[in-house]
C-alpha cells in the first residue's frame, strides 16, 4: 500500500490516476468536437495563445458559448448524478437506486414545468429553485418509502420509482399540453441534452454542486456505518434521522443542478455508482470519489459520441445513455449481481 | 405388480452428477422414507419420480407403465407430489385448496361430480380440517397449513403419494402430528414415499427406509435393518448408539457426545 | 356440513356436463356490466355540446334529431367503443400477466411491451407511412419486445422480479428511442401521433377498432380454456404440475396471449398504462378472491378506462388531454399505495 495522508490501496491510486488522465483527454476531445469547421488544431491553438486564432471571433464564440460551457456542464452533471446515485444507493441499501430510476428526476422536471408555466421562470436561479422543489418532493417520497419498505424488498423501491415517474411525468405532461408553446420547447429538452448549456448557468450552478459535495463528504462516514442497520448505527451514536435529512438535501441539490443544466438524464448515475462499488465495496467516501470520476467520464464520453455519431446532427445525450445504459443494466442484473435480491417477494 | 419401480436411474445437473445407478421397487401400502445426508440426492430422486424433472438415464415405472408415457394429467391421477416449500396462493380458503386436489379428475365440461364431493369430504375428515374449513389458507400456522396441503393431496386420490420433507419447518409436536396423519394415509393401501431429514423421525414412523449416500442407494429395507450404527456412522460421519424404543423396539438414534 | 356442492357456488347441469358458477363472481360481473353501460351512455353524452343521457339513449334507439345522430354515431361512438375495447383488452392482459408472474404489481406496461408497440407504431406512422393508421404495427413491436424479454428471462413464473426489472430497462430503452424519433419532427407534423403515444382516443376510428375487436373475440375461447390452469399456476410450478397442468406450455401460452392482447389494446388509442395492473386488482377485490376470472378483469378494465376517459374530458375542458395521462397519474398513485400497503416493518 502506498502510504499517504489518505489511505488507498495501490490499485485504486493507479485507477484514479488513469481516470484523471482519461478525463483530461476527454476534456480536450470534447473541446475539439462539434459541428462546424473548427477542429482540434484550431482549439488548441486558441488556448496556446496563437494571435491569429485569438482574433477569430467565430472561434471564440464557438469555444466560449458552445463547447466550453457544454464540457464543463458535462462534468457538473455527470459528477452530480453519480454522487447522488451513490448516496441514494447507500441510504436505501439498494444497488439499483439512482435519481432517474427512482423518479427523482421526474419530480425535478415537474417542479421546473410548474415554475415555467405558472410563474414564468426563465433564469438559471429560477430553474434551480423550482427543480429543487420538485426533486425534494421526489426524494421525500422515495426515501420515505425506502424507510417503510426496509431492506426486505429492495426491488419494490424500484417499482416505487416507476410509480413516481408515472405520477410526476403524467402531471408534467398534463400541464404542458395545456400550454402549446411551452410544450414545443420542452419536448427536446426532456430527452436530456447538453446542447443548451450556457457559461452563466455553469457559473451559477458550480458553487451549489460544491456545497452538495461538501455535504455528501460529511455524511460519508455515518452512512457507511448505517449499512449495518439503523439499530446498530444508533448504538454507535449516529443520528440516523439527521443523516437521512442530509442525504435528502444533498441528493435534491445534485438532482436539481443536473436537471437545470441538462434536463433529465438517467442511467449515468447508476452506471457510475455501480462501477465505483466494484472498485471500492465498503468505504463510501472513496466510492463517491470514483463515482464522481466515472460519472464525469461517462457523460463526457456520451456527449462527445452524441455530437459525433450522426454529424452534423446531434443525438440527445439522454437517449444515447438510455440506449447504452439499459442493456448494461440488463446484463448486470442477469449476471447475478443482484441474485440475492431477486428471490425476495 | 409393484406400484413404483426404478431401474438404473442416473441424473445430473450441469455436468454435476447427482444420482448414480439407483434401482429399487416400492412395496405397496407402506410408508417409505428416503434418508441420507445433505446433498445425497434425496429431493432430486423424489422430483424425478414425480415427473417434476425430466428423466435422463434409466427407467421409472408407475404401476407397470413407463413414467415418460404418462401425460401430465394422467400422471396426476396416478401419483401426488407435495414440494418442500409449496407456494400458497393468497386469499383462498382451505375448502378451495382441498377442492383443487380434484383437478386431475375434472375436465372443462365436468367441473364437479358426486365423486369429487365424496373425496373432498373424505380428505377433510381424515386430516381433521373441519374447524379450519373456511379459514384463509395463507393465514394458517405451519402445522395447520401442512395438514391442509395433505388434505389437497388426499383429495387427489392417488395410489402413490410423494412428499418432500413434509415436516422440516415444524416443531416436534407438529412433526409427530403430521407423521401420524401420513401414517394414517397408508392404511388404505396407498403407498407413501417421503424424503425426510430427521433420521430419528424416519426410524420411528417409516416402515421401510431407502438410505442414499452421494447419489447411490446405500441400504434399503425395514427401518430396523437399515438403521445400524455402522451405516449411520458412515453416512453422517458421526458416532452414535442405536437403542430400542420402549414401546415397540423401533430404532432410536443417540449421538455420543465428544466431550462430557 | 353439506359439501355436495362447494359453498358459494351455483351448479349448472346441462345434460351430462356440470359447470360451476361462483355466485359472487357472477353477481359482480352483472354489476360491472351495468356500470359499464351507464358510463357508456354518460361518455357519449359529454363533449363540446353536451347531450342529456336521455337524448343519447333516444338517439341510439333511432329516435334522435339529425344533429344528435351525427354527433353520436360519427363522432362520439367511435371514440367510446374504442375506449371500451381497449379497456377490455388491458384488463385481460393484466389478469394473465399477474397470474403468470404471481405478482400483483406486474403489468404488461412494465415489461417493455407497450413501449415496443408504441415505438413500432411511431416508426410506421411517421417514417414508413402506408396511408391508414398502422395499428397492426403494435402487435409487431410488442412481439419484438416480448422476444427480447423472453430471450433474457426464461422463466417468468419463478423469477418474477427479474422479469420486471428487465422489463423496466427495456421500456426505458424503447421509450427513449421513441421519444427521440418523435422529437426530430415539429409538433405540427406529428399530428395525432404525439397525443396517441400518451393514450388518446379522440381520433379513434372504426377502421382500427373493428379488426381488433374481431381478433379479441376470436381469442376468447382460448382464454376461457386457459382460465382453470391459470388458477392453478398460483400455487407454483411444482404444485400446478402435480395437479396435472402442463406448466411450460401453459406459461408460454399465457405470456404470448397476454402480450398479444395488450398490444391490441394499445393499438387502438395508444398506451394506457396501469389499467392492466389495476383491473385485476379491482376484480379480485370485488369477488373477495385472489383470482377473479379473466372476463371480470376485462370488464373492470373497461370500466376503469371509461371512468378515466370521462374524468379527463370533464376536467380538461375545453382542452383535449390524452386519457393515458389520467391513467398514468391515478395508476401511479395506486402502485405507490399497493407498495406501501404490503410493507413489512424492518430494522
Amino acid at each position: 500500500m502506498v502510504k499517504t495522508a489518505i489511505n488507498l490501496p495501490t490499485h485504486q491510486w493507479a485507477l484514479l490516476a488513469t481516470g484523471a488522465a482519461l478525463l483530461t483527454a476527454l476534456l480536450m476531445l470534447s473541446m475539439a468536437t462539434g459541428a462546424g469547421v473548427y477542429g482540434a488544431a484550431q482549439v488548441f491553438g486558441y488556448f496556446r495563445g496563437d494571435a491569429a486564432l485569438l482574433a477569430d471571433d467565430k472561434l471564440a464564440m464557438i469555444i466560449h458559448t458552445l463547447r466550453m460551457p457544454r464540457t464543463l456542464a458535462a462534468l457538473l452533471v455527470g459528477g452530480s448524478l453519480a454522487v447522488a446515485a451513490s448516496l441514494l444507493q447507500s441510504a436505501t441499501r439498494n444497488p439499483l437506486a439512482e435519481p432517474g430510476l427512482l423518479g427523482v428526476n421526474a419530480g425535478a422536471v415537474m417542479g421546473l414545468v410548474i415554475g415555467l408555466i405558472y410563474f414564468g421562470v426563465e433564469s438559471t436561479q429560477g430553474y434551480l429553485v423550482w427543480s429543487s422543489a420538485g426533486a425534494l418532493l421526489g426524494n421525500l417520497v422515495v426515501l420515505g418509502i425506502g424507510l417503510m419498505l426496509g431492506q426486505a424488498s429492495p426491488l419494490k423501491l424500484i417499482l416505487a420509482g416507476v410509480a413516481l415517474s408515472a405520477v410526476f411525468g403524467g402531471l408534467s405532461n398534463y400541464l404542458l399540453l395545456a400550454n402549446q408553446t411551452a410544450l414545443e420547447q420542452f419536448r427536446f429538452w426532456n430527452l436530456g441534452s447538453l446542447s443548451a448549456s450556457e457559461l452563466d448557468a455553469v457559473r451559477i450552478i458550480t458553487p451549489v454542486v460544491l456545497v452538495a459535495l461538501g455535504l455528501a463528504a460529511m455524511l460519508c462516514r455515518q452512512l457507511t456505518l448505517m449499512q449495518m442497520g439503523d439499530s446498530q448505527a444508533k448504538a454507535l451514536g449516529i443520528h440516523t434521522t439527521r443523516v437521512r435529512i442530509g442525504v435528502l438535501v444533498a441528493s435534491t441539490l445534485f438532482t436539481a443542478c443536473a436537471i437545470s443544466l441538462a434536463g433529465p438524464i438517467g442511467f449515468v448515475g447508476f452506471l457510475a455508482a455501480y462501477c465505483a462499488r466494484l472498485v471500492e465495496p465498503v468505504k463510501l467516501i472513496t466510492q463517491m470519489v470514483f463515482s464522481a470520476l466515472f460519472g464525469m467520464l461517462f457523460l463526457l464520453a456520451a456527449d462527445i459520441l452524441a455530437r459525433w455519431a450522426i454529424q452534423p446532427f446531434e443525438l440527445p445525450v439522454g437517449t444515447l445513455l438510455a440506449a447504452i445504459g439499459a442493456p448494461v443494466l440488463i446484463a448486470i442484473v442477469l449476471r447475478g449481481g443482484f441474485r440475492s435480491l431477486l428471490t425476495v417477494r | 405388480m409393484t406400484v413404483l419401480q426404478v431401474r438404473n436411474l442416473q441424473f445430473g445437473y450441469h455436468q454435476k452428477p447427482v444420482l448414480h445407478d439407483v434401482s429399487f421397487s416400492l412395496p405397496r401400502g407402506k410408508l417409505i422414507g428416503i434418508v441420507g445426508p445433505n446433498g445425497s440426492g434425496k429431493s432430486t430422486l423424489l422430483k424425478l419420480l414425480a415427473g417434476q424433472l425430466p428423466l435422463q438415464q434409466g427407467e421409472v415405472d408407475i404401476q407397470g407403465q413407463a413414467l415418460a408415457s404418462f401425460s401430465t394429467k394422467a400422471l396426476a391421477r396416478q401419483l401426488a407430489f407435495l414440494p418442500q416449500r409449496p407456494v400458497m396462493a393468497e386469499g383462498i380458503r382451505v375448502e378451495q385448496l382441498v377442492q383443487y386436489g380434484r383437478h386431475p379428475h375434472q375436465g372443462w365440461f365436468n367441473q364437479w361430480s358426486a365423486e369429487d364431493a365424496r373425496q373432498v369430504a373424505r380428505a377433510r375428515d381424515i386430516m381433521q380440517l373441519e374447524p379450519l374449513w373456511q379459514r384463509i389458507a395463507s393465514s394458517l400456522s405451519g402445522g395447520q397449513a401442512q395438514r391442509a396441503w395433505l388434505g389437497m393431496i388426499l383429495a387427489q386420490n392417488t395410489d402413490l403419494i410423494l412428499l418432500d420433507e413434509p415436516t422440516s419447518a415444524l416443531d416436534i409436536g407438529l412433526q409427530t402430528e403430521v407423521m401420524e396423519s401420513i401414517r394414517h394415509i397408508t392404511t388404505e393401501n396407498r403407498t407413501v414415499l417421503i424424503v425426510i431429514h430427521d433420521l430419528g423421525m424416519a426410524a420411528r414412523y417409516c416402515d421401510e427406509l431407502i438410505a442414499l449416500d452421494e447419489g447411490r442407494v446405500a441400504a434399503m429395507g425395514p427401518a430396523r435393518e437399515v438403521i445400524t450404527k455402522a451405516l449411520v456412522d458412515r453416512l453422517y460421519n458421526t458416532n452414535v448408539d442405536i437403542l430400542a424404543a420402549p414401546d415397540d423396539g423401533a430404532p432410536v438414534i443417540v449421538p455420543r457426545r465428544r466431550t462430557s | 356440513m353439506n359439501t355436495s356442492i362447494p359453498s358459494g357456488v351455483w351448479r349448472l347441469q346441462l345434460g351430462k356436463a356440470t359447470v360451476l358458477l361462483h355466485r359472487r363472481t357472477w353477481l359482480m360481473t352483472l354489476l360491472m356490466l351495468v356500470t359499464l353501460l351507464l358510463l357508456f351512455v354518460l361518455s357519449v353524452s359529454i363533449g363540446s355540446a353536451d347531450m342529456s343521457m336521455r337524448e343519447v339513449i333516444a338517439t341510439l334507439g333511432g329516435q334522435g334529431s339529425k344533429l344528435h345522430e351525427i354527433m353520436v354515431y360519427k363522432i362520439r361512438l367511435p371514440r367510446v367503443t374504442g375506449v371500451v375495447v381497449a379497456g377490455l383488452a388491458m384488463g385481460m392482459a393484466g389478469c394473465l400477466i399477474q397470474t403468470l408472474v404471481r405478482n400483483r404489481l406486474a403489468t404488461p406496461d412494465m415489461v417493455g411491451v407497450n413501449e415496443g408497440a408504441s415505438l413500432a407504431v411511431i416508426v410506421f406512422a411517421l417514417y414508413l407511412t402506408l396511408g391508414s393508421w398502422p395499428w397492426w404495427a403494435s402487435p409487431l413491436g410488442a412481439a419484438l419486445a416480448a422476444v427480447a424479454l423472453f430471450v433474457l428471462c426464461r422463466r417468468p413464473g419463478e423469477q418474477g422480479y427479474l422479469f420486471i426489472i428487465i422489463g423496466i430497462a427495456i421500456s426505458e430503452l424503447f421509450n427513449a428511442v421513441g421519444e427521440f424519433a418523435m422529437s426530430t419532427q415539429p409538433l405540427t407534423h406529428l399530428g395525432s401521433v404525439y397525443l396517441w403515444t400518451m393514450g388518446h382516443f379522440a381520433h379513434v376510428s372504426y377502421q382500427t377498432t373493428q379488426p381488433i375487436t374481431l381478433i379479441l373475440l376470436a381469442l376468447c375461447p382460448l382464454m376461457a380454456l386457459i382460465n382453470r390452469p391459470l388458477a392453478l399456476l398460483r400455487f407454483g410450478d411444482a404444485t400446478a404440475r402435480n395437479l396435472g397442468v402442463n406448466v411450460p406450455l401453459v406459461q408460454l401460452g399465457i405470456l404470448g396471449l397476454a402480450i398479444l392482447v395488450a398490444s391490441l389494446g394499445t393499438a387502438i388509442g395508444g398506451p394506457v398504462i396501469f389499467v392492466a395492473m389495476a383491473a385485476p386488482i379491482l376484480a379480485s377485490w370485488l369477488t373477495r378472491d385472489n383470482l377473479a376470472p379473466i372476463w371480470l378483469a376485462a370488464l373492470c378494465g373497461a370500466v376503469m378506462l371509461m371512468g378515466s376517459d370521462i374524468l379527463v374530458r370533464v376536467l380538461a375542458q375545453p382542452n383535449e388531454i390524452p386519457t393515458g395521462i389520467m391513467t398514468r397519474i391515478l395508476g401511479g398513485f395506486l402502485l405507490l399505495f399497493l407498495l406501501i400497503k404490503d410493507r413489512q416493518w424492518s430494522d
